[in-house]
């Protein structure tokens, strides 16, 4: 097992930035640089530009950066031995149950156990490596800074802990308690570096997301009264005993603490109509904040849909998909207008992220491994292109000191490599394929074409976005960078320089990447996503036309368990992962006995559905049966004759 | 032997880097451009050489004529690009007829366009960006053609629209060339979103997106046998609704009505922009799609219909209004969105083989005319309006004579190579299965005619009649990023602005018609010769039917619904000739019995007519578009939708609660008065209530 090698890695991963921050605080204050030229009074005096000065060699601050970026970079480095060391293998049992592990006993009251558990499995990892990477590219970009930087160094890196804290705990109650510390620090970055209106959207912010805290608090503590049990991993698993109490709740109580939870999370996320608070968080908030908000805090939203709404609430998060799905279609649709119109430029990134995220739950509400997957990765990806964006406007704000659109223009001309920079943003952005977008994008939407909640016509709707995302991201673009100068200032604009590349040029190796190896990335996450959608909503299309069916998902899993049974001159593709159908013959665990949840399913899906439905055990050590014996005659028979009747 | 085709596409690819890093390679501008000038045009035909080698080596010995080779050598061809969940796009190229024809095409005349296209740019400060997009257009070409499955299509579909939009926009200190390549990939984007739905339809029931796989796996061959990925028969309905949302991707790339609108604004970016995208190559590719689809395509005639009545309408409508237009790339433009129509006008009818050979001959005289013209244009230091021509034919015979060709060529005049495609597509038009034979072929003839008739119209205006400028005060039309007004020369900057315009390094006074240099006469002549034979060499002695024959379905409706053409082949030719020859002579009348002017109508009567208003509007096209999305679609947005649902009611509704909290605190704060005789009053008032209350429990315990 990896984690032997190094004990409490995600411990270690955790609290790094955290003792970074609190060796940066104990280092000497560097002293301010004079803010250059706001508005036009300096224009002329600063030809070679802001971003460039370094008037003074001031060893403080160059020790605050050295520092600071230093523990960044170790922990990025830790997360990428991670990344390598996970165990991803589709065979291997134990790589479908949470990996490196950490459990200790934290708060034990009377009879609350409040646990330190952390682990990860392939979503959580390649968030977290978002996170330090991120963390680090914000450091680096942030040595730049003029005022306070200190100040803000120690912000930056308690922030990270509190993200990758997120991103690792499996106990409720841990949980909580780093997505709300985490506030804090962004409070402060956004209250004291942001811009002119920085404490009304500090406050904003603050309230937003604290009111969905709240809910998800008492949410916490009602399923803490049900079960006993804060134990994420316990509660998840249907087999067992914590989950069995929960679901023998009333379901309107548990409708209530379901709608609790994604209440907390549609506000991070932000999905409509939760969003205002994010436009004005990220324009006032300085580059580095608005960088992690949209790379990484709005991550937090989704994660929980995916890590606590829907394994936890399975049942009510199929039942209340249709409304997630219409909202998400809303947001899309919606905050791509409302992007096309901004004329500020930070303020027309935010929405685009809105819109963007809102691909993200329509993908995860689909409840089809393509959208899941596509969802996944799209959030990821967005927390790349996003972050891109967001820094290339704050360097055209460090050197004009306005977001506003109209006031550039013909930039192209002077900053060739700014303008090319950009162009990959923005084609990032749009979704263009071989670039990243493309790659969590379109899943997302072949998952909503198959998925038995919608179909054609709301495919069509929310894939409306791509043209909408064309039509604000290149206005955008030709309005910043393409035509003739208009302003005599910009037309001594400096282009990039190093930190500003060194900023950027990981960004980009990382869209291509995605862009064009995506099977590196996501072969990480299929084991997550195979255990996240239950297999008994693959079932629904039994009763649907041919078109909607989801039958493809469910092919898959016949050839995985059947292997052979096709005659010679057949014609299916072989389309799973090789490694996949040794599974039949080594790691399938026997049909666990139905349990009560697993009956109700049965019940309510045909005959045809194969093998035990959801009744599949996933307690600690074991895997939830994932791959279960189906009749693969059977199936195809049943659609034989569905489709029939469709067709006659 | 492993097989080498990869080269195909990788060359082009390395060019791309080669020119996009040749910032860092060459530190002199100088040693940049020549470098770029070699290495660009280079690769290109050295992919053309390889073409052709696979062709001979790989294809023609295949078993079916088809391979599936790797894209990335030493790797597998189902090396996955995207796997999810069993959604998979694999790195793989599909080498057959069809995928090769294209390829020969997109690396023979992209290569002569390159070449043309080292004289053209020559003198442009930013020759070696134009280079790197050159060359990544051919790359996303070859990747569109090449690509063994559906998503390495629509790669290809979207990295030729980003190309395109780099490319319109590439002198993008005018404003309006920047807004015309949004227009142009914003267009695409909703043809595209079709093309996306059809790929989710197709994967939804095949499947795979691959077209052709291992036993028979792939999309085609499953649809050749009608079933799907269970082996149930194919229901017509749901191949119908594929079929149809690819034609709508189809439409988007190939500028058919209601998606044409972009096309014309694209003549924004250099003409051998015009003639490689716009013209030869880019914009037939929702024919070529709709050919490597012809197997879903035939299964489903409601699509078909559509396809040939979309395709005969854009043929008409671009048509009618080529023949009002005034410049002279304008021109070109609607007849290539005409004869695109014609391309689909054949498709609609089940001959995707006579498509193809359209696209083939199209892309030979097309790209001639164009870079015709852009030699014309460049002769002119800039000048496109064909009214403020005239009389070139005189000052720049090798031009004309290239140009007559062309033209001629486009025409269907008898025996030159557009001749025998289009007369191949009447021929099937008036064979319909759908029973409008005689409708299609009509209004077939007229496009024709009206084709013939504006062709010359250019011609006249261009060369014949009288000069309407005075050669050797020529103003330049400067199109560059870089003005040379930055760096004045002083009382000479007029004179050498003339020399330095983009195109020809031979010294010559500032302002006079000139021929233009061997690099962009040779390829014309090529050019040239190409529009000539290759019609009568593949067409009547069927050497491309029989060619394409293995990657072309055919429609087969049963021995019943056999339609015979409506006259007879060699008839047909007579009438093509006729129809051409008419439509020739008709402008060579009218236009050459008002050789002062090259006009048929004075501007003012221009004005009144309503038709002419009609023709020259576009339709209307462009007026309701922008109405609808640009204006009242922008007011929506920002008056409607941002100001008033975001920011008052959503927003609103937020601030309201925080407003109403506020008020609520500040009534209730003025209770905190500070004194203490308030409070003292507070704490007798709670002595009482507490007493009353317990007193009223005390009564109610002992009751």
């Amino acid at each position: 097992m990896p984690q032997t090698e190094i004990p409490n890695i995600l411990s270690t991963l955790t609290f790094l930035p955290l003792i970074g921050a609190v060796v940066v605080m104990c280092l000497p204050r560097p002293r301010d640089i004079a803010a250059a030229g706001h508005g036009h009074g300096h224009d002329d005096a600063h030809d070679h530009g802001s971003a460039d000065t370094r008037p003074v060699f001031d060893p403080n601050r160059q020790l605050v950066n050295g520092v600071a970026f230093l523990f960044t970079l170790v922990t990025f480095l830790l997360s990428v031995m991670l990344f390598l060391k996970f165990n991803s293998s589709f065979v291997d049992v134990a790589a479908r149950n949470m990996q490196f592990v950490e459990r200790a006993d934290w708060i034990t009251l009377g009879s609350v156990h409040i646990q330190y558990h952390l682990g990860i499995d392939g979503i959580s990892l390649l968030l977290i490596v978002l996170t330090t990477f991120l963390s680090m590219l914000c450091v680096l970009f942030s040595t730049q800074n003029k005022e306070r930087l200190k100040e803000f160094m120690v912000f930056l890196l308690m922030l990270e802990t509190g993200m990758i804290g997120v991103f690792c705990a499996l106990d409720l109650v841990l949980f909580y308690v780093f997505w709300e510390a985490m506030l804090i620090p962004m409070y402060f970055l956004i209250g004291i570096f942001g811009h002119e209106n920085r404490v009304y959207a500090a406050v904003k912010f603050f309230l937003f997301t604290f009111a969905g805290s709240v809910l998800m608090l008492i949410a916490i503590i009602s399923t803490y009264n049900a079960t006993g049990s804060l134990d994420v991993v316990a509660l998840s698993n249907p087999a067992s005993l914590a989950a069995t109490k929960l679901h023998h709740l009333d379901p309107q109580a548990l409708l209530w603490m379901f709608g609790a939870f994604s209440l907390a999370f549609m506000i991070k996320v932000p999905m409509f109509p939760f969003h205002t608070w994010l436009p004005d968080a990220h324009v006032e908030a300085p580059t580095a904040g608005s960088v992690i908000l949209a790379g990484v805090m709005l991550k937090m939203g989704t994660y929980g849909f995916v890590r606590f709404c829907l394994p936890i609430f399975p049942e009510q998060a199929q039942s209340m998909a249709p409304v997630f799905i219409t909202l998400a279609i809303i947001g899309i649709v919606y905050a791509s207008i409302v992007a096309i119109v901004q004329p500020d430029a930070k303020k027309l990134v935010a929405y685009s992220s809105v819109a963007h995220l809102g691909f993200v739950i329509l993908g995860i509400f689909t409840f089809t491994r393509v959208g899941m997957m596509g969802a996944l990765i799209q959030n990821i990806n967005h927390g790349i292109s996003t972050p891109m964006l967001f820094f290339i406007v704050g360097m055209l704000y460090d050197r004009r000191h306005t977001r506003q659109i109209s006031e550039y223009g013909g930039l192209k001309k002077h900053m060739p490599m700014m303008a090319t920079m950009l162009l990959i943003a923005t084609l990032a952005s749009v979704a263009v394929p071989f670039f990243n977008g493309f790659v969590g994008e379109f899943p997302i939407l072949q998952g909503t074409y198959i998925s038995s909640v919608t179909g054609i016509v709301p495919t069509a709707i929310a894939a409306t976005g791509m043209v909408l995302s064309a039509v604000y991201m290149l206005w955008w673009f030709q309005r910043l960078m393409l035509g003739p100068v208009k302003q005599e200032v910009n037309k001594h604009l400096p282009d990039l320089n190093k930190t500003e590349l060194a900023v950027l040029i990981p960004l980009v190796v990382v869209v291509f990447w995605f862009g064009l190896g995506s099977p590196y990335w996501t072969h990480r996450l299929e084991t997550a996503v195979n255990l996240e959608v239950p297999v008994e909503v693959e079932k629904i299309n039994e009763d649907l036309p041919i078109l909607r069916a989801q039958f493809l998902n469910r092919v898959s899993h016949d050839r995985i368990t059947s292997r052979g049974k096709h005659n010679e001159e057949d014609s299916r593709p072989m389309t799973i992962h090789p490694e996949m159908e040794i599974i039949k013959f080594k790691d399938i665990p026997p049909p666990k006995p139905p349990t009560v949840r697993g009956m109700m399913k049965a019940g309510a899906s045909a005959p045809a559905a194969g093998g035990g439905g959801g009744g599949g055990a996933r307690t600690a050590p074991k895997p939830r049966q994932r791959f279960h014996a189906e009749q693969p005659t059977a199936t195809s028979k049943s659609l034989n004759a569905k489709k029939l009747e469709g067709s006659r | 032997m492993p097989s080498y085709a990869w080269l195909i596409v990788w060359l082009p690819l390395l060019g791309f880097l080669h020119n996009a890093f040749a910032g860092y390679l060459y530190k002199d501008l100088a040693a940049r451009k020549k470098a770029v000038s070699y290495i660009a045009p280079g690769v290109v035909l050295a992919a053309f050489v390889v073409t052709l080698a696979v062709l001979k080596n790989e294809v023609l010995t295949a078993a079916d004529h088809r391979v599936i080779v790797p894209l990335i050598p030493g790797l597998s061809p189902e090396t996955p690009w995207i796997n999810i969940a069993g959604f998979k796009a694999n790195f793989g190229l599909l080498l057959d007829p069809l995928s090769m024809l294209m390829a020969m095409v997109v690396t023979g005349i992209g290569g002569l366009i390159h070449i043309y296209a080292t004289g053209y740019m020559a003198e442009d400060r930013e020759q070696p960006r134009f280079f790197t997009y050159f060359n990544l257009f051919i790359f996303m070409m070859l990747l569109l053609v090449l690509g063994s499955n559906f998503l390495m299509m629509f790669v290809g579909w979207e990295g030729v629209g980003s190309c395109s939009y780099l490319l319109i926009s590439f002198w993008y200190t005018d404003e309006n060339n920047a807004k015309a390549g949004n227009k142009a990939f914003i267009v695409n984007r909703v043809g595209d979103l079709g093309f996306a739905l059809g790929m989710m339809a197709i994967w939804s029931v095949f499947g795979t997106l691959s077209y052709f796989g291992e036993k028979g796996t792939g999309v085609m061959q499953m649809a050749a046998r009608h079933v799907d990925l269970l082996g149930n028969p194919l229901n017509i309905g749901v191949v119908t609704l594929i079929c149809s949302l690819l034609f709508v991707g189809a439409m988007g790339k190939s500028a058919q009505i209601p998606l044409w609108v972009w096309l014309p604004d694209a003549m924004a970016g250099p003409t051998p922009v015009s003639a490689l995208i716009h013209a030869a190559t880019m914009v037939t590719a929702g024919v070529v799609m709709l050919t490597r689809c012809s197997w879903l395509f035939v299964q489903a005639p409601g699509a078909l219909q559509l396809v040939g009545w979309i395709g005969l309408a854009t043929a008409f409508v671009g048509a009618t209004i080529g023949l009002v237009q005034s410049d002279i790339k304008r021109v070109l433009a609607f007849s290539t969105v005409s004869q695109l129509g014609y391309m689909f006008l054949a498709c609609g009818v089940g001959n995707f083989t006579a498509g193809m050979f359209h696209v083939l001959t199209h892309a030979c005289f097309k790209a001639l005319l164009f870079l015709g013209s852009g030699a014309v244009i460049h002769s002119m230091h800039g000048e496109q309006d064909m009214r403020k021509m005239g009389g070139l034919k005189k000052l720049i015979p090798r031009t004309w004579f290239v140009m007559f060709i062309g033209t001629y060529a486009i025409a269907g005049f008898p025996f030159l190579s557009g001749f025998f495609s289009k007369d191949e597509i009447l021929g099937s038009a008036s064979a319909s299965p759908w029973g409008n034979g005689v409708l299609l072929y009509g209004v077939g003839l007229l496009t024709a005619f009206m084709t013939a008739f504006y062709m010359n119209r250019l011609m006249h205006k261009t060369f014949y009649t009288d000069a309407r400028f005075v050669d050797g005060e020529l103003h330049a039309h400067h199109h560059s990023n870089f003005d040379e007004h930055e760096d004045a020369h002083g009382a000479d900057a007029h004179a050498h602005e003339g020399a330095n315009d983009h195109g020809h390094g031979d010294a010559h006074g500032g302002g006079t018609v000139h021929e233009s240099p061997p690099s962009m006469m040779i390829p014309l002549y090529v050019l040239a010769v190409l529009s000539v034979l290759v019609g009568i060499v593949l067409g009547p002695t069927k050497i491309f039917e029989h060619f394409l024959e293995p990657s072309v379905a055919r429609l087969d409706l049963g021995p019943l619904a056999e339609v015979t053409p409506l006259v007879p082949e060699i008839v047909g030719w007579v009438i093509s000739g006729a129809i051409a020859i008419g439509g020739l002579t008709l402008a060579a009348m009218l236009y050459g019995s008002r050789k002062q002017t090259g006009e048929l109508t004075t501007e003012a009567s221009k004005v009144k007519n309503p038709l002419y208003a009609f023709l020259a509007n576009k339709w209307c096209f462009d007026l309701v578009y922008n109405k609808v999305f640009i204006t009242i679609g922008g007011k929506f947005a920002d008056r409607v939708l941002w100001k008033y649902v975001d920011v008052r009611l959503i927003d609103g509704a937020v601030n309201g609660v925080a407003n109403a909290v506020g008020k609520i605190s500040g009534t209730i704060r003025k209770v905190q008065t500070g004194y203490v005789r308030n409070y003292a009053l507070g704490i007798l008032f709670g002595v009482v209530a507490l007493l009353v209350g317990l007193l009223a429990q005390w009564t109610t315990l002992n009751r």
